[in-house]
């Protein structure tokens, strides 16, 4: 299953920017162009190309919160409505073709959350330990991988690849085993809580010495189809700390890896520097891995073999292999796939 | 069939819907300064093919393709009878695309006649070289005062941008952007009102005039030719189906002229390459760069946004994009396309 053709994904919320990046910005979420700029009412998310001529208005400016088309100078307002059309002399109307399409946004956690769908939800999931405890949150990553949603997303709840993949981190390779765990399913997902013992994580806690060894719970949880919380509780040992983290697809074959994180300890207690550059580590050794992946995810379950210990990895593909079936009985087969850009559009000639 | 009405045996990408009709049109493939006595590869409408000239000055072009193993001619030689030769196995062939030496054989042996390279039609009109690649139902279009010796002429820079042939021949003549864009150069942000004009179309061609106020670029090129730091001039367009554009502008402050002679290769739909030959009445002892410096600038400031321009191809149905009053230059010349190409 490739991202673009499983449509009840664009139902969810996305980062696809942060707050404070530099706009007008062209935006791609499945493999559809957008462009997010400023407007004088916040920010907008409106179709890539001027109703005009085609041009495409990441190239034009925000001057005075009007995003303005390069070519022609049309002028448009955060609602997508044309605000001024510089050609037309005085007392004209502007027609009302002349406008742009948009796409609700939600600005959180310092990031800008888009839907292309209907939305399934009010806005992206709940952060827990940031909403509720108020624990130190701040965005980890924010950058593209040549790898699938999925693949990001699968790895973020795959229990068994650490020992192998993070060993120059906190995998080894002598402790493969996974103890048993339950799932238990939430409305959006599902959520498992498993023991660990892990060597190596010490600076995520603040402490340098990499040598030393924990006992931990790992809460995992499936928030949304492409979204992940995933807790690790130190019972008092350490300062606990939760990870959120969403692959925004961009296309079939990239993904926009956004990690953001949630420190229960405070800054002398838990330094971010030693957090975050420790966490490029283990991420770095993910991405080496998810890049070499194919982008086609297989969600039926008789397609690949499964062990105990991936019973995260299976209801995940359960829940995907649901939700294509939920839009095969909805509609026939081929219907549940866009339009097929490829193909050249000869207007008019035929 | 080939230029010549002889059987085109090797297979080749056949032409697309769009492309039926341009195979029977004249299209500009380069300047013919830069034809010498080597042969030149070049590219049209996704084909390959090869451009010589013979000793005499003619021009040929064929499909840059051995018939023998498909190898390019365009890295062979021309001879002084006109031949071209194939770089792998010698192979000649006369300007008609005959077979006329194949060195392997033995000296006695008949060429067979299906032994040819298939042609197409190459002629060079305005400093130009035009290929068709079917049988021309058009002729090229006029430039009147090409050569004329009371002018200067200048060929300006080729022009590769990523899009399509239409889309680059409408920004050439789209009177909204020309304020806007080339703010300072064709035109200035605080006046963009685009003044009345009509536009006539006869047959493939459509013409248009139009008066506007123009900025003097004195400062920065000297290629204008106003008194004051502003001026009317009027533009006189004629459009030829599918992709050239004579344009005269003439000063009111002057009476001194500028002409355009501008038209464009498709290389393919998404990709060409305009050409444009300008000639002036004034400044006659004056040099030429600045005059091919200033379209360069000018080319340089629409090139990002004509490729940002989406669908790549001009939609020929209206009624997907939104035109106003003063596209109807827009409108006339997608109904022109439109009418040509069906």
């Amino acid at each position: 299953m490739k991202v673009t053709k499983l449509a009840p994904l664009r139902d969810y919320w996305y980062p696809v920017a942060k707050v404070a990046d530099t706009m007008p910005k062209l935006i791609r979420l499945f493999d559809e162009e957008f462009v997010l700029w400023r407007s004088l009412s916040g920010l907008s998310m409106v179709q890539p190309f001027c109703p005009h001529r085609g041009a495409r208005l990441d190239c034009g400016s925000q001057d005075s919160g009007l995003l303005v088309c390069a070519y022609h100078g049309w002028q448009f307002r955060g609602d997508g409505s044309c605000a001024l059309i510089p050609q037309l002399e005085a007392n004209v109307p502007i027609p009302p073709k002349a406008k742009l399409a948009t796409y609700p946004l939600i600005e959180k956690y310092g990031l800008v959350w888009a839907c292309i769908g209907n939305p399934a939800t009010q806005g992206p999931p709940a952060w827990l330990e940031v909403d509720e405890l108020g624990w130190r949150a701040q965005v980890d990553f924010f950058e593209i991988w040549d790898a699938s949603a999925f693949r990001i997303i699968d790895n973020n709840l795959d229990q068994s690849h650490p020992a192998f993949v993070h060993q120059n981190t906190f995998g080894d390779p002598t402790r493969p085993r996974i103890p048993h765990y339950d799932i238990e399913t939430t409305p959006n997902g599902f959520r498992t809580r498993i023991p660990q013992f892990v060597g190596g994580v010490g600076p995520q806690m603040g402490i340098e010495n990499e040598e030393l060894d924990f006992d931990r719970f790992q809460e995992a949880e499936l928030l949304a189809p492409l979204h992940t919380r995933i807790r690790l509780e130190y019972n008092g040992s350490a300062p606990d700390y939760a990870f959120y983290s969403c692959a925004t697809p961009v296309d079939d074959n990239r993904a926009i890896y956004m990690r953001c994180s949630a420190l229960q300890g405070d800054e002398i207690s838990q330094p971010y520097g030693l957090f975050h550059a420790y966490s490029r580590r283990v991420v770095d050794e993910d991405k080496v891995i998810l890049e070499a992946t194919n982008a086609d995810f297989p969600i039926e379950i008789t397609a690949e073999v499964h062990l105990r210990c991936d019973r995260n990895t299976v209801e995940y593909r359960r829940i995907l292999s649901r939700m294509a079936r939920s839009i095969e009985t909805m509609f026939p087969v081929s219907n549940t796939v866009g339009p097929d850009q490829g193909d050249r559009k000869v207007s008019g000639i035929h | 069939m080939d230029y010549f009405g002889r059987d085109v045996s090797r297979k080749r990408t056949e032409p697309s819907l769009y492309y039926k009709k341009l195979y029977d049109t004249w299209l500009v493939v380069g300047w013919a300064s830069s034809i010498l006595d080597e042969p030149v590869a070049v590219q049209l409408l996704e084909q390959r093919l090869v451009v010589w000239r013979d000793a005499d000055g003619q021009v040929h072009g064929a499909y840059d393709q051995c018939p023998h193993r498909g190898t390019q001619l365009s890295l062979g030689t021309v001879d002084d009878s006109g031949c071209i030769t194939c770089p792998y196995h010698g192979w000649a062939f006369a300007t008609d695309g005959q077979c006329v030496s194949i060195p392997q054989m033995a000296i006695d042996t008949a060429i067979p006649k299906r032994v040819h390279l298939d042609m197409v039609g190459c002629v060079e009109k305005y400093g130009m070289i035009w290929v068709c690649l079917g049988h021309p139902i058009d002729e090229i279009p006029e430039f009147s005062v090409y050569k004329d010796s009371d002018m200067r002429h200048v060929e300006c820079a080729p022009y590769t941008w990523n899009c399509s042939p239409e889309r680059m021949v409408e920004n050439f003549m789209d009177f909204g952007h020309l304020g806007y864009l080339h703010d300072g150069l064709l035109g200035s942000r605080d006046d963009l009102e685009v003044p009345a004009h009509k536009v006539i179309t006869n047959g493939n061609q459509m013409t248009c005039e139009l008066t506007m106020s123009v900025p003097s670029t004195n400062d920065s090129f000297g290629v204008t030719r106003l008194q004051g730091d502003r001026g009317k001039q009027t533009n006189s367009y004629i459009v030829s189906a599918p992709y050239t554009i004579y344009l005269e502008s003439r000063y009111h402050d002057s009476g001194s002229a500028r002409f355009l002679y501008f038209s464009v290769q498709p290389l393919s739909m998404e990709k060409c390459i305009g050409y444009c030959y300008q000639s002036r009445d004034f400044d006659l002892d004056a040099p030429d760069e600045p005059f091919a410096e200033f379209q360069l600038v000018l080319a340089e400031q629409d090139r990002p946004i004509v490729e940002s321009q989406f669908p790549i191809e001009a939609p020929l149905v209206l009624t997907d994009e939104v035109h106003l009053p003063f596209d109807k230059v827009a409108i006339s010349y997608r109904r022109l396309l439109k009418d040509y190409f069906s």
